[in-house]
């Protein structure tokens, strides 16, 4: 038998996070430099909670799920989590994700991450098997999974709740999967059947507040179940309603009492993605250097841009554009570029080729030209465009 | 350009070869060797293009051994007009050209006017000239020697301006320009930079080498990554597999510790079941026993009676048999007495008869062995008859003289030798016979008186008176000396022979030898004899017939001691016929003897089988009586354990009721038994048991795998496995896209390089053609149908080298016979010196020094008519020759030179 206390009447304020997955490798980033960056943003987006903690008075955090991007972090991933979870200074219950489960040889069951969890987050509590854990103000009902891939619905055991839980607190479920439509899986892996939480089958009047993971943009679910999303984005976002970067402040005022969300913002890189830019002529690389002027303003190596080129562009416009990535590149985080692009010879360009004194240049011009309007494969246009080049940069070298 | 004339003042051997008139298309310049043609030409050359001032060697080596300053005086025709040269060379060296137009130039000024009509880059000074000044023009000016050099090497200076002119002729854009190249060689350095020069493999130092090196290095760890990894995700399956086994077996440990529980217990059940079933078959076991042995008692006493019946009947027969067989004993043993008595009698009468028989028979021997004992002494007497006679024979022999064989032929061969000799000498001796004289004669100093005859063997004087001397010489002197001397040396070898065989003659010896010789052959026959008489054996049967003889008496005595009549006969053939009729007295006596032995052997046979078979009776009968007798002991004894007839059916009839009873009782227990089925349960307990431990064998080996795996998991942290193996692969496939890309571009390059080639290749060739087509009438008349081919830098900017094709063979120009190559260069030569004069007035001179020395008749025939169709054209040609008799029909002027001509 639980003790009763009078808690019918406490205001209770949380924070509910989730899918941090600090360690992430980002490894489509070349620059080891700018991926180290975007990897330490992450921890820091961490610390950056207590101010949030503080500002809200905050009692707890609850981090569901994908703490880490993998089960088996190196030290230093470990103890930089450690540090900013202890930084907190309140409470964080967590449980682990499909990430970061709690299958053998995880994270969780590492010496060294218990010897620094207790050194540095001695407020971090691990709920790693799904069994109510009774607190203060609080029953928490965890929903943990232990392997990245479970094709049992992890609430199912709130099913069958004991029958002898206290009721004068709220109780908080803590999960991590995907619901009817939202899951991360689409994005990450190909089996979306598995992680699945069935909603319908968890009773609402049993539970005041389902906080869950894995799904990284911030959503309602329905009224007691939110998805807080990432507190720092971490892929280009598919979806227009997809909303990350956010954590979520809960209140709640007891057992059976409404539930009041708030999200706030808390991510600091922007992950932009342009499907598609058309660059029908030259003049438009001008646009597409404006577009990209706005669009990061004054920022420096603190956004990620994905985008889509189609168009054609003569040899020169697309020499010019090329100078444009350059000089983007070193702006960004990582440019991530898709071209569907045609570069070829404009007729100034062609007729500048061929008609020139230099009489290989211009027959070897001549006959490439003759040969893309007889042959189809595409090695006429890239000597073309190479010779281009290789004339300009002789020119340039001449002079 | 067409030289005009020239004259030659003051330079080596030329004192002043006076203005040679040189205005003519076609010149021959002859002379003997050494007359200064090539000094002469040469002398043209350095007015041409050597600077006047100076005091190289180049200058110092053209004045003349008795002095003056070399002076070079050439008139030429360029562009219509003429000039005249003439440049005196030393220190103070002076040039003059008088110029149409301009009138006279001095010293630089007119050196520039020069070079600028001769199209070159100045006149030559200073220390360079001597090395530059054979390049000049060296394409028109063939020293001695160089002939079937190509010249193309010596196009050198003038290469521009030839493919200038080729240029022209071939029309605008036919040369590459300098971007071209540009471009080319950028292609060509980035490619080169890029890969092998077999093309197919990257430079390790390159961009594209290191990215390709790198992405292997990558590729490699993100084996041994994923190889980590792979080990990782194996623990973790082989952990929950390992915990999924450890719990079914324990599921597995449990279900079989409770069957096995209720399997002991029907076990137990069926134990007791088991062992109150052997009770009850042990007393059904007893009880059958006892009634079965009461059965076979039963039984036994019922034969037993009726064997013992069945036995008295039997032993009534063999008493009568034995009663019968005792008296026929009886009766056989009373003949076999009578039978032995009888022969005991024939048998002392055949005694007698045989000692009789064997007197009879001593007697015989005694008598044969005195016969053989005589003949005996006989032979013995014969023996001493014989040693006698050999005894003699020795004694004759000891006393012989003994001589050899080979001594007594010797001594006669000698004894021959001294007649022989002396029948010589006589031969010589000289007969003298004093027939009459009235005066003293006297012969070897001795008195010969008439009548008197004298043999004369030796020198002689013969005197007859006082006042006559005939001196006599048997033989001559000579001969009868040596005849004199052999027969001494014979004699007195003889003699020595004599005296060594101390013998007086040979004949002596001779018969002394062959008596020797007959007595020693008696000898040996009588000791032949004697040895084949063997005397000591005839002595020893001697010794044996006389104790025959003896033993045969001794019988003889001892017989008629013991009592037999010893009236025996004393001669052989009685005493033969007597042993003969004894002996068949006592064949007779033998016979009845074995007769009467044998019929009292067949009395005992007889006797023994009677007895034999009395005595099989009588066993038998006691056989049967013992029989009888041990039946009715065993009866007895039977009768008193199993009772009489009615008590054992009483007690049979009680055993068998008792029998059924446990039976019945037995068959129920083991039905309950069978029911429980013990065999399978033992079975079943088995298999239990095994899968109890198989489990908990199986559950020990879970738990390690466990342990191990967590092991396995148990990670130091120090990377992430699953971080590094997605930063490999991005790193991998970034490294590969690059690889792909850099090939992939150095693919366009090549392309792009390998049109660049294509279109300079056929550049190369249009440029050719102008030089092709001039040559094509030369080598029209050289070898007909052919073809020539010039060969240009990779970048078309310079001819280096030239081929000839003909009868569908593409021969290189250093590959031709020398001969041929000093043809094909003369007609290259001239097609070059054509295209090239269309920079100087269409009109160039060649000058040939002596160029056709590899020639033969037949190839200068050609070469004529070559020389001769490029003078009518644009070139002055100017040969030298000391053969000037090779050119008679080449239809040139000809200056002939020498030293100081004027």
């Amino acid at each position: 038998m639980h003790e009763t206390t009078n808690l019918e009447n406490s205001m209770l304020r949380f924070l509910h996070t989730a899918d941090w997955q600090i360690g992430k490798p980002f490894q489509f980033i070349q620059d080891t430099s700018k991926r180290e960056a975007l990897r330490s943003q992450r921890v820091e987006t961490v610390n950056s909670l207590k101010t949030i903690i503080s500002k809200h008075d905050l009692e707890f955090v609850i981090v569901s799920g994908d703490l880490f991007d993998s089960f088996t972090p190196d030290k230093s991933t470990v103890t930089k989590l450690c540090g900013a979870i202890g930084e907190l200074g309140v409470p964080v219950y967590a449980i682990p994700g499909n990430h970061d489960h709690a299958g053998p040889g995880c994270v969780w069951e590492q010496e060294f991450f218990k010897q620094v969890q207790q050194e540095l987050a001695p407020n971090f509590h691990l709920l790693s098997r799904p069994e109510p854990v009774i607190a203060e103000k609080v029953i928490l009902l965890p929903c943990p999974l232990t392997r990245r891939h479970s094709a049992t619905d992890p609430t199912e055991w709130l099913r069958q709740l004991p029958d002898d839980l206290p009721e004068d607190r709220p109780r908080i479920v803590i999960a991590h999967g995907s619901t009817q439509g939202f899951s991360s899986q689409g994005e990450e892996d190909t089996s979306p059947a598995v992680n699945q939480i069935d909603l319908e089958r968890v009773d609402p009047a049993a539970i005041d507040y389902m906080a869950l993971g894995d799904w990284h943009g911030t959503r309602q679910i329905n009224p007691k179940a939110w998805f807080s999303g990432t507190p720092e984005q971490d892929r280009f976002a598919k979806g227009e309603n997809n909303n990350p970067g956010n954590v979520l402040i809960v209140e709640l005022s007891g057992r059976h009492s409404q539930t009041s969300v708030r999200m706030e913002k808390t991510g600091q890189i922007n992950w932009i993605d342009i499907p598609e830019f058309s660059l029908t002529s030259d003049t438009a690389i001008a646009a597409f250097e404006s577009k990209m002027t706005n669009l990061l303003g004054q920022r420096v190596q603190k956004d990620l841009l994905s985008i889509g080129l189609t168009g054609a562009l003569s040899l020169a416009a697309h020499h010019q554009l090329e100078q444009v990535f350059e000089k983007l590149e070193s702006r960004l985080i990582h440019l991530r570029l898709k071209r569907d692009l045609l570069v070829e010879p404009s007729d100034e360009e062609m007729q500048g080729l061929i008609n020139r004194d230099d009489p290989l240049i211009a027959s070897v011009a001549g006959q490439l030209q003759q040969n893309m309007t007889t042959d189809p494969d595409d090695i006429h246009r890239l000597a073309l465009r190479e010779l281009y080049i290789q004339v300009m940069q002789a020119k340039g070298g001449a002079a | 350009m067409k030289l005009i004339s020239a004259r030659v003042e003051k330079y080596r051997i030329h004192d002043d070869t006076g203005e040679l008139d040189l205005d003519h298309n076609l010149i021959l310049i002859h002379g003997p060797n050494e007359s200064g043609k090539s000094t002469f030409c040469e002398a043209i050359h350095r007015a041409l293009f050597l600077k006047s001032k100076g005091s190289a060697n180049v200058i110092k080596e053209m004045f003349p051994f008795k002095g003056g300053d070399p002076t070079v005086t050439v008139k030429f025709n360029s562009n219509g007009k003429i000039y005249c040269l003439t440049k005196k060379f030393g220190n103070k060296g002076t040039t003059e050209l008088l110029c149409p137009d301009e009138g006279m130039l001095h010293a630089d000024e007119a050196e520039a006017r020069l070079a600028e009509i001769l199209q070159v880059e100045g006149s030559l000074g200073g220390g360079g000239a001597e090395k530059a000044l054979p390049k000049r023009w060296a394409h028109l000016w063939v020293a001695q020697g160089e002939s079937s050099v190509s010249p193309i090497n010596s196009i050198e200076q003038s290469h521009d301006a030839l493919r200038s002119q080729l240029q022209a002729r071939a029309g605008d854009g036919i040369s590459s320009s300098q971007l071209d190249n540009l471009v080319i060689n950028r292609l060509e350095k980035d490619l080169l930079e890029t890969f092998t020069k077999s093309g197919n493999k990257a430079l390790k130092h390159s961009r594209l080498g290191k990215i390709q090196s790198q992405l292997e290095d990558l590729q490699l760890e993100l084996t041994e990554k994923r190889d980590d990894l792979q080990r990782l995700e194996t623990a973790v399956s082989h952990y929950e597999q390992a915990l999924a086994d450890q719990k079914r077996h324990k599921d597995n440990i449990t279900a079989a510790t409770r069957q096995l529980a209720g399997i002991e217990k029907k076990q137990e059940q069926a134990g007791n079941l088991k062992q109150v079933l052997e009770e009850k078959s042990r007393q059904r076991k007893l009880i059958g026993q006892e009634h079965q042995q009461l059965i076979e008692l039963d039984q036994e006493i019922r034969a037993l009676e009726s064997e013992l019946k069945s036995t008295g009947e039997k032993m009534i027969p063999l008493r009568v048999d034995l009663s019968g067989k005792k008296s026929e004993f009886l009766e056989i043993e009373d003949n076999l007495k009578q039978a032995s008595k009888s022969r005991e009698l024939i048998a002392a009468e055949r005694s007698d008869k045989s000692k009789a028989s064997g007197l009879l028979q001593a007697n015989l021997d005694i008598l044969s062995e005195e016969k053989r004992l005589a003949a005996l002494h006989q032979d013995e007497q014969s023996i001493k008859k014989l040693s006698k006679e050999e005894n003699t024979v020795r004694k004759q022999i000891a006393s012989l003289e003994k001589f050899t064989a080979e001594a007594v032929e010797e001594l006669e061969q000698k004894e021959s030798a001294v007649l022989r000799t002396k029948a010589r000498l006589d031969a010589f001796a000289l007969g003298v016979e004093l027939v009459s004289s009235d005066s003293a004669v006297s012969l070897a100093g001795e008195v010969l008186e008439a009548g008197q005859r004298k043999t004369v063997t030796e020198q002689s004087d013969l005197k007859v008176g006082d006042k006559t001397c005939i001196r006599l010489n048997p033989g001559g002197a000579d001969d009868l000396e040596n005849a004199r001397q052999c027969s001494k040396a014979a004699e007195t070898e003889f003699k020595e022979c004599l005296s060594c065989l101390n013998v007086e003659s040979a004949k002596h010896a001779r018969e002394s030898y062959y008596q020797y010789k007959a007595l020693s052959g008696r000898l040996q026959d009588l000791e032949t004899q004697i040895k084949e008489a063997d005397l000591a054996k005839l002595q020893t049967e001697i010794q044996s017939a006389e104790a025959a003889i003896e033993r045969g008496k001794s019988e003889l005595i001892s017989a008629g001691v013991k009592g037999i009549p010893l009236d025996l006969p004393n001669e052989p053939l009685g005493a033969k016929a007597a042993l003969e009729d004894a002996k068949t007295a006592l064949r007779q006596v033998e016979e009845n003897l074995e007769s009467s032995q044998a019929k009292e052997a067949a009395l005992r046979d007889k006797l023994e089988e009677v007895r034999r078979q009395q005595q099989q009776l009588q066993e038998r009968l006691h056989l049967s009586e013992k029989i009888e007798g041990d039946l009715e002991t065993r009866l007895k004894m039977l009768t008193s354990r199993a009772g009489d007839t009615m008590d054992r059916a009483a007690k049979l009839n009680e055993l068998s009721s008792r029998l059924d009873q446990i039976t019945v009782s037995e068959k129920e227990t083991a039905a309950l038994l069978d029911g429980l089925n013990p065999d399978q349960l033992d079975l079943d307990q088995e298999r239990l048991v095994r899968s109890i431990e198989n489990g908990r064998e199986k559950e020990t080996q879970t738990r390690i795998t466990i342990e191990t795996s967590l092991e396995i998991l148990k990670s130091n942290g120090t990377r992430d496995p699953h971080s590094a193996v997605k930063i490999l692969e991005n790193h991998v496939s970034v490294a590969a896209t690059q690889v792909d890309s850099l090939k992939k571009q150095a693919d366009i390059q090549q392309f792009l390089l390998n049109l660049f080639n294509d279109a300079r290749r056929k550049m190369v060739d249009a440029l050719s053609q102008p030089l092709t087509d001039a040559l094509e009438p030369y080598l029209q008349i050289l070898f007909g149908e052919s073809q020539a081919k010039l060969v240009w830098t990779e970048d078309g900017s310079r001819l280096e080298g030239f081929s000839i094709g003909r009868s569908g063979t593409v021969t290189a120009f250093d590959q031709l016979s020398h001969g041929t190559r000093e043809q094909v260069a003369l007609v290259l030569r001239l097609a070059m010196a054509e295209i090239l004069a269309d920079n100087h007035d269409a009109c160039l001179p060649v000058v040939l020094d002596d160029a056709f020395t590899h020639s033969d008749d037949e190839r200068v025939e050609k070469l004529k008519t070559i020389l001769y169709r490029a003078s009518q054209g644009k070139l002055q040609l100017i040969l030298l020759s000391c053969h000037p008799e090779r050119y008679t029909s080449l239809g040139a002027a000809e200056i002939n030179i020498h030293s100081g001509i004027a």
